[in-house]
Parts: structure tokens; sequence; C-alpha cells
């Protein structure tokens, strides 16, 4: 990792700091230790001051207000009335709703998938680098292109997925005109596409555990579920909670695949809480109610990755 | 020397001359404005030609065109704003009453330099009427939009088909007139999965409310009247909906959901028979390298209701110009140009639509473009969407309760009953 | 690794055709996008499998790069990666260097801070993001989308980088100070080139997330600020579905993405883990 030819140069200095004076060192080090990490940290922490700090104080503000921006004579003072509001209000607390479900629905999925195809796959075969290079594809694909395609492929009447339903029998299904099989359509998507992701992060777990706790049990004569249950699984908990975790903070960020996708419909069949957010405040132009919106959405970010961590370290 | 010096003068004085010469024909040179339309193959034809204008007289014209959604958020903003970032903004038909405070009326505009002002004689009515709000026109039509009734023409003329018709139905065959004839003939043609009777409108957009406007107009009723009463007669619409429930049986797959793009898709591929559509979407049905059904089509009044009234929507669009815009002179140009015989000669060839009614009526170009007679059958009996400030809201409701309706989603009469209420909400 | 049921010779096959089934399960959707980006129009609407016999046409390609402003789309995008990776990678490189090598109070509740800055949904910045841009005139602007950028991939590269900084053992800084440098220079001639291919991956990883972001530049762009994905999904418009065009524009967009995917092999878990897409 060293450039060549400085080799030489830094490792003579090395032999004189033995000779050099430990004041002058320490001296050079406290002035530039008291004062050198404003300079290094100082351009980096400013931005995010400005660009995150900020504007989340901003978004707090305007949460207490109505403000419609295109209609001035929709603006005034609501304080902690817009919140309370929104414990109330049926479409807020619908999408929260959906939001949660399809938290809880994808990443179990994807979690329960991922780790079967880890297992499985936990062996040494003929192209598995390849096989394990080729499953993580999906996950590189932008979510717009991934909602799209689904859009495409759900089609009813030229879509490939009801093409498959075809060739076992099943009439085409209107995937993303009825709201629930919309709902199950979304889902479908982002499990497509992200189980690889936990699939990675679960075989590496694998592969780094020790050899000689699987050797004992066999020894002592564990049956496969045995040693699945006792052994492999309660030493993955720390892997499977990091990517539950990881997981978890994505697929609360959704947003691109589903708008896409299906818009938040048919109706509102769809409309997770970010879709929510957006269309309050670009269709609608509340801004006040999309900001307050907002938070209570970075703050259930908060509990959640919280509630999360905590049981890492727990 | 002198020679030299006399040589030298002359040519400064012809330089000279040229260039006043020169300026007065560009008049706008150094001037640039900026206008915001919608996105369709209408503005991509003009905006393909804008350096005509901008050779013409000198201005730079900097276009930012947007999908109407996008656009319709984008103008409230810009407008309600006073930013004056705009000079001209494409104002769809039905948020003329929104916006037109921001506007300078087109009768002050100002007179052009290069190109006359519009005579607005010259232009559609319809698109006309559509522009005006308590009675002063708020800015140029530009786009004689409405919504009209095609079908499949060679279907129609087919003589097996006429022979199975007669004999199915008892009366024969060809384009309805009635709306009993169009459930007759839905249900004739409809052969899923290669032929689809009817393509409906219900995703909750405004083309849903464009849907639901035109049938209820077709069954006798209004919703609101120039007072902004609710004058929407419950059993009146509750027929309406109830036949267009009907009609909803032969539409193809995925019909609850039904927009533009399932539309295009299924008339491009030769699967529907009928439904209700725009100049700008036809445009794209009569290219015979994108459609099937190119050169098949027919075009009528809709199919007229109980009344014995045939209906239709418009949909035109103005160029407005914001008071607060700094550069009106030139801004007025460029909507004069965009409307010009001059512009129109060569632009309607490259995809626009003609605003102008002469062009529209020219038995040559009605040849070459044969929708232009479907146009003008339907101005004549088309309507406006109600005239509110608040117009988006009450097409909120509208849209939402029409697709319900439907789709079955809620009982019709309900759905009604809900709509109305709805709009008693909006408008107190 | 164990001799069990799919080890033996019936297993075996058992196993590779579920290895291949599971394949298939996964690209199918990739096939799908490249397939369909060389059918027509009429093509596509004429039936629904996908493997039906058409006649390959460039035609979409040629439609989406030519009569399309699609390359305007992808020149801004690239540029607005490429700022946006310029600033985070300098600015956060520095960062993660202050935070590696100082000890002060509130060094680890700041760090830990800025990386919880991920877990913020980037909707719930639009809103303010919209609003402040719009006052200051920078909605629909590079600077403005650059900026939005920063904002997510900036913590993402400290985060990315601090763990490996830590690592960096400090000998050879101090051996620097002491011949007479100042921090700053210790960090450029000796730190900087240490970590040079760690630096590279961070600014690699910078560029394939604002390359795939679709809500800050969709919300913070209009007419003139359009990005490639954006512009992707603008082809299935109020008049007309492009799929043939869509999955065209969209095998280009995702062209990047692959080439360096493959060049980050071995650093991928580390990028995804302490990243995000999208």
């Amino acid at each position: 990792m060293m450039p060549p030819g400085e080799t030489g140069g830094i490792i003579q200095s090395k032999r004189q700091v033995i000779f050099m004076s430990e004041k002058k060192l320490m001296s050079k080090k406290k002035f530039s230790e008291r004062f050198g990490h404003l300079g290094f940290l100082g351009p980096g922490m400013i931005f995010l001051f400005l660009v995150l700090i900020y504007p989340l104080a901003y978004s707090l503000r305007l949460s207490l207000y109505r403000f419609s921006l295109t209609d001035a004579t929709q603006r005034w003072f609501m304080g902690l009335e817009q919140y309370i509001g929104l414990l109330t209000d049926a479409p807020f607390l619908q999408s929260l709703y959906l939001h949660l479900a399809f938290i809880v629905i994808c990443v179990f999925f994807q979690l329960v998938i991922g780790l079967l195809v880890a297992l499985f796959l936990n062996r040494d075969f003929y192209g598995d680098r390849v096989v394990r290079s080729l499953l993580l594809i999906p996950v590189f694909i932008l979510p717009v292109v991934s909602g799209l395609t689904f859009r495409f492929m759900y089609n009813p009447q030229y879509g490939a997925i009801n093409w498959l339903l075809g060739l076992v029998g099943f009439g085409p299904i209107e995937f993303l005109s009825r709201g629930d099989t919309a709902f199950i359509s979304i889902i479908i998507q982002d499990i497509w596409r992200m189980w690889p992701f936990m699939f990675m992060i679960i075989y590496s777990g694998l592969q780094a555990l020790p050899r000689e706790p699987f050797e004992a049990v066999k020894i002592d004569g564990a049956s496969k579920f045995q040693e699945l249950f006792y052994l492999t699984i309660p030493m993955l908990k720390p892997t499977i909670v990091v990517a539950i975790i990881l997981r978890t903070i994505d697929v609360l960020k959704v947003f691109t695949e589903v708008f896409v996708m299906t818009g938040g419909g048919p109706g509102r069949a769809t409309t997770l809480l970010s879709i929510h957010i957006y269309r309050n405040a670009f269709s609608f132009f509340n801004m006040g109610y999309a900001a307050a919106s907002s938070y209570v959405m970075v703050l259930l970010a908060m509990a959640i990755s919280v509630i999360l961590i905590k049981k890492v370290y727990a | 020397m002198k020679k030299l010096a006399l040589l030298f003068l002359i040519t400064a004085f012809l330089f000279t001359g040229m260039a006043l010469e020169v300026q007065a024909d560009r008049p706008y040179e150094g001037e640039t404005i900026r206008v915001l339309v919608w996105r369709d193959a209408l503005t991509e034809a003009v905006i393909g030609r804008v350096e005509d204008f901008e050779e013409a007289t000198g201005m730079e014209v900097i276009i930012d065109d947007l999908p109407t959604d996008a656009l319709t958020e984008r103008v409230a903003v810009n407008l309600t704003g006073e930013t004056g970032e705009y000079d001209l903004v494409a104002i769809d038909e039905p948020f003329t009453p929104r916006f037109h405070d921001y506007l300078l009326p087109y009768a002050e505009w100002p007179e052009g330099q290069v190109f006359t002002k519009t005579n607005t004689d010259d232009l559609v009515q319809a698109a006309v009427d559509g522009g005006t709000f308590m009675g002063e026109l708020a800015g140029i039509p530009v786009n004689a939009n409405v919504y009209m009734f095609v079908f499949r023409q060679d279907l129609i003329d087919d003589s097996d088909n006429q022979e199975a018709f007669e004999e199915e139905y008892g009366y024969p065959l060809s384009n309805p007139t009635t709306t009993d004839e169009m459930l007759d003939v839905a249900e004739f043609f409809h052969n899923p999965p290669e032929m689809h009777g009817f393509a409906p409108f219900t995703v909750t957009a405004e083309g849903a409310t464009v849907e639901a406007i035109w049938v209820l107009n077709t069954f006798g009723t209004q919703i609101l009247d120039e007072d902004l009463n609710l004058v929407l007669d419950r059993d009146k619409a509750i027929e309406a909906f109830e036949f267009y429930k009907e009609l909803m049986n032969y539409a193809p797959p995925g019909a609850d959901n039904f927009g533009h793009p399932e539309t295009i898709s299924n008339m491009n591929a030769g699967h529907l028979f009928m439904t209700l559509q725009w100049p700008a979407i036809i445009a794209g049905h009569e290219d015979p390298e994108e459609s099937l059904a190119a050169g098949n089509l027919g075009y009528e009044t809709a199919p007229a209701g109980p009344t014995g009234e045939s209906s239709g929507v418009t949909g035109t669009w103005i160029l407005g110009m914001p008071r607060v815009s700094e550069n009106q002179q030139a801004a007025a140009e460029f909507g004069y140009w965009w409307t010009s015989e001059e512009a129109h000669d060569v632009l309607i060839h490259e995809g626009m639509s003609p605003v102008r009614t002469s062009y529209l009526e020219d038995e040559e170009l009605q040849d070459v473009f044969p929708w232009y007679v479907g146009q003008l059958k339907n101005f004549e009996i088309a309507d406006t969407r109600p005239r509110y400030h608040h117009y988006t809201e009450v097409s909120d409701v509208i849209m939402e309760y029409f697709n319900r309706a439907v789709t079955g989603d809620m009982p019709v009469a309900e759905a009604v009953d809900a709509m109305m209420d709805g709009i008693e909400n909006v408008l107190n | 690794m164990e001799r069990g049921f799919f080890d033996r010779s019936v297993g075996r096959i058992i196993f590779y055709l579920l290895v291949l089934l599971l394949l298939v399960l996964q690209l199918f959707p990739i096939y799908i996008i490249i397939s369909t980006s060389f059918q027509s129009n009429l093509d596509i609407w004429a039936s629904m499998s996908p493997f039906e016999s058409f006649t390959p046409t460039l035609d979409n390609y040629r439609y989406v790069l030519f009569r399309r402003p699609f390359l305007q789309r992808i020149r801004v995008s690239i540029i607005v990666a490429v700022f946006t990776t310029i600033f985070s990678v300098s600015v956060g490189a520095l960062a993660s260097y202050g935070f590696a090598r100082y000890k002060f109070k509130g060094n680890k509740s700041l760090s830990m801070a800025v990386l919880a800055t991920r877990m913020i949904p980037p909707i719930t910045l639009c809103v303010p993001f919209f609003m402040l841009m719009s006052a200051i005139g920078l909605l629909d602007t590079y600077s403005g989308l650059i900026i939005a950028h920063t904002s997510f991939i900036l913590p993402f590269v400290i985060w990315l980088t601090l763990p490996f900084f830590e690592k960096i053992p400090q000998a050879f800084e101090d051996a620097a100070l002491v011949d007479g440098c100042t921090r700053l220079q210790s960090f450029y001639k000796i730190f900087l080139p240490m970590v040079a291919p760690g630096l590279v991956v961070a600014a690699i990883f910078s560029f394939l997330f604002s390359w795939n972001d679709f809500i800050y530049a969709l919300i913070l762009g209009s007419s003139r600020i359009q990005t490639a994905p954006v512009a992707v999904s603008g082809f299935i418009g109020q008049f007309g579905p492009e799929w043939g065009a869509m999955t065209a524009a969209g095998t280009l967009v995702i062209i990047p993405v692959f080439v360096f995917a493959m060049i980050l092999q071995k650093y991928l878990i580390d990028g995804l883990t302490a990243g995000g897409i999208d």
C-alpha cells in the first residue's frame, strides 16, 4: 500500500524519531491536535449541518402550519393540532399501516429466502462464484427500471407473468388494477430484487463460522435439523440481525419502485407513507401537512433503528 | 489619403445602414422569453420549428415542456408566486377560472411588430370559449382540443359483420348513434382477447372526470350551472353511470384502472373497436408505423343519450401571459406566430393540430388528416367542464366516485349521492 | 462441506437443477428488459409470451438516443454524479480522517450522529429541500441536485472510509510530522496514497448512488435538469406506454452500474452494507 520510493525515507525517519526529543514531537502534536480536527471535520460538518440539520429544523417549523404553496389564503398557524390531526387522519394512518406491513412482509420473506438459499449454496460446487455473482444482479437494477419492468410483466394483456400463469393453467390476473393484488405485486417486486442482498450477507456470515463446533456435533451424532436449529442459526444470529437492520432501514425509504409501478394506486391500495407524503406535497401542495407526515416518518425511522440496534448490542 | 478616408467613410456608412436595416427586421435582438407548455406531439412540432421564429424576430425563446399533470402544478406555483419566471404559460381549459386573475387579458395584448395580432374570429370558437372566463379571453388559444368518438370503420364496412349483426340484432350495422346501439355494437364486436368493444377511462385522473362529464351530459344532466349551483339530476346521473358500467363489460382486461397507455396499446394493436379519444392521440392511432388501426378509423359525434342529444367535451388550451412578465411585447409575438398561417402551413405537417378554423375545414387537409372532420363535428355539440375557481377539488370528487361507481366498488346510487355531497362540500 | 443428500450423484443433479431454476427465476426479468428493448411496440403488444419470435430491431435504441433528448439526460446525470463524487469523497475523506486521527470530546457521538443520518428517508427531506431551494433559486439547477445528492452520499463516504482509516497505523504519519510536515502535508503525502484504493471504491459507490437517484431528481429537477432515471420513467408517459423505448433506455442506464459492479466485486458487500440503494 505504500508508494514505492518513500519507504526508505520514512523508515530512516523512524530511526530518527528515537533520537529526536519527545518534547518536540509532543508539542507539534499538541497544537495541531487542538485545532487540526476542526480543519478536517469542518467542511463536512458545516455542510451536513446546513444541508441536513437546517432543513429538518425548517421542516419542523413548517409542520406546525397549514401551508398551501399555491393558495395563499390557506396558510395559518396550527401548532401541535397538525400532529394531533394526523392521529385521526384516515389516509395518513392507512399509508402508515401499509408501509409498516410492507416492511415487515418484505424483510421477513427476504430473510427466509436469503437464509434458505445461503444454506443451500453453502458448499463448494462447480461455478459457485459465478452463480453467486449472477444471483446478485437484480440488486443492481435501478429501482426505476425494476419497477417499470415489473409493471410491464404484470400487464394482463401482454405481460410475462400472466404468460407464466397461463402455462400452469391460470387465467390472466389484473395485478395492478385491483387493490389487493397490487399490494402483493409491489411486495413481490421488492422481494425479487433484494433477497440476494440478504443472501450475500448471510452467506458471508456462514462462511465465517468456525468449523470446530460443527465437527463436534457431527461426532456427537446430531441430525441435520438439530445442527441447523441448535447450532447454525444461533451462531448466525448477529449476522441475521445486521441484515435485518440494514434491510429495514432501506425498505423504509422505498418510494421509486412503487411510484413508477402503481403511482400509489389503484385508489390508495399501494399508497405507502412515502408516496402519501409525495402526493400531499407535490400534487396538493399541502406543505405543512406533508412536513408533519415527514416528521412522523423520520421519528419512526429513528425508533425502528434504535430498537433494532439495541437488539444487536443487547 | 483623402480618397482612402472617403472610401472608409462610405463603407462605414453602408455598413451602418445595413446594420440599421437588420435591426429593423429583427427588432427583438437580444431579448429572451421563457415559455412553459405541455408535452405532446403538438408542442413537439412547435418546439421543432421555434428557430424559424427566432430567426424572424431576433429573440431567443426558451421553451420548457412538461407532462400535463406536472405542468399544472408548475403553472400554479409560478403564477401564485408571481415570480415572473415565465412570459407565457400553457393553461388547460378547466383551470382558466383559477388562474385568470394573474393573466393579462388577450384584449390588452400589444400589437405585434413582426407578426400581426391574431384575430380570434379566425380561431375555432370552442377554443376561444374555453379560454374565456367572466367575459374576458385570458390568453391566446393554441390548442383546439376536443374529446372525440372514434371507431373501426373497416369493421363496420365489412359485409360479413353486417350480415351477422343484422341477423342477431335486427337492424343494420352502422356506427352507433344512440347509447343503446352503442351497447349492442360493443357486445357484438367484443371477442376477447383479439377484439374488445370499448375502452373506458377509469384511472383516477382528470381523464376520468372528462369521461364522467361526457356520460352525464349524454344522459341530459349538467353538474354546475353558471351561478355555480349544483344542478345534477340524481336519477339521470344514476342512469348515466349504470350505462357506463354496462359498457365496462366490453372492455379489455384491467378496465378498472384503464388510462391512455392501455387504450393506445389496444387500439394500435388492433384489439379495440371504439372509444373516446383526444386528437393528439388519434394522430398516433393513424400512424401506419405505430398502429395497425391506421387508415381504418371513423369519426362521428358520440352516440346520443335518451334525450336524443349527443355530447362531447372540449379540452382546449391557451397561452396565458402573466401580468408580471417583463417581456410582454416579445411574448405576444410568440403567441401570434404560433397561431399564424405561416406557422400553421408548416407545423400541421409536423404533428401540430390546427387552431385556425380554416385549416380544419380545408378539404385537402381533411384527406391527409381524417380526424379533422371529427373535430369539427364534435365542436358543434361539445361542452366545457364546470367553470369554477376551485375546479380541481370538484374534479377530484367526480373522478373518485365515477371510478367507484363504474368499477362496482360502490353501488351506483350510493356513489352518485356521495359525489353530490362531496361537490356540495367543495362549493361551501 | 457436508456430505449430505446433495453430494451423492442423484442429489448432485437435482442440486444443479435447483440452482438452474433459481438462476432462471432471478434473471428472468433481466431477460425481459433486454429482449423487449429489441422489439417494436406492435410486437410487444401482440403477445404475452416473451419467447414468441419477433424481428429484432434497433429502432427503440435509435428512437431513445436520437429522437428523444435522452443523451442530454445522461449528460445531466453524469455531470451531477461526477461533481457529487468529487465533493463527497474529498470532504468525506477529510472528515473521516478527522474522526479517525483526532481524539476529542464527542468524537464518537458526532461520528455516530453522522452515520445515523443514513436512517433519514429521502422523501422527508424533499419537502424542506423543495421549499428552501425554491426560495434561493436552486430548483431545477445542477447545484441544487448536487447538494441534495451530497446530503446522503457524504455520510455514506464517511461510513465507508472511517473503519478503514482507523485501521491504518498512525506511525507513518507521526514519522512525517517529526520530519517537519504539517498535519495537512502528512495527510496528502503519506495518508492519501495509502488509502487511495479505498477512496477509489468510495468514489465508485458515490457515483453509482448519485446515478441511481430518482426521488431527488424528480422533485428538485423540472424541465432543464432531468436525469437519466427520471427520463426512463418518462417513456411510460400519458400518451402511450413506450415499453420498447423504456427498456432500451433502462438497459442503457444500467450499463454503467454493471460495469462498476464488475470492477468492484470484492468490495460489494462492504459497500452495500455501508450505503443504500436508493
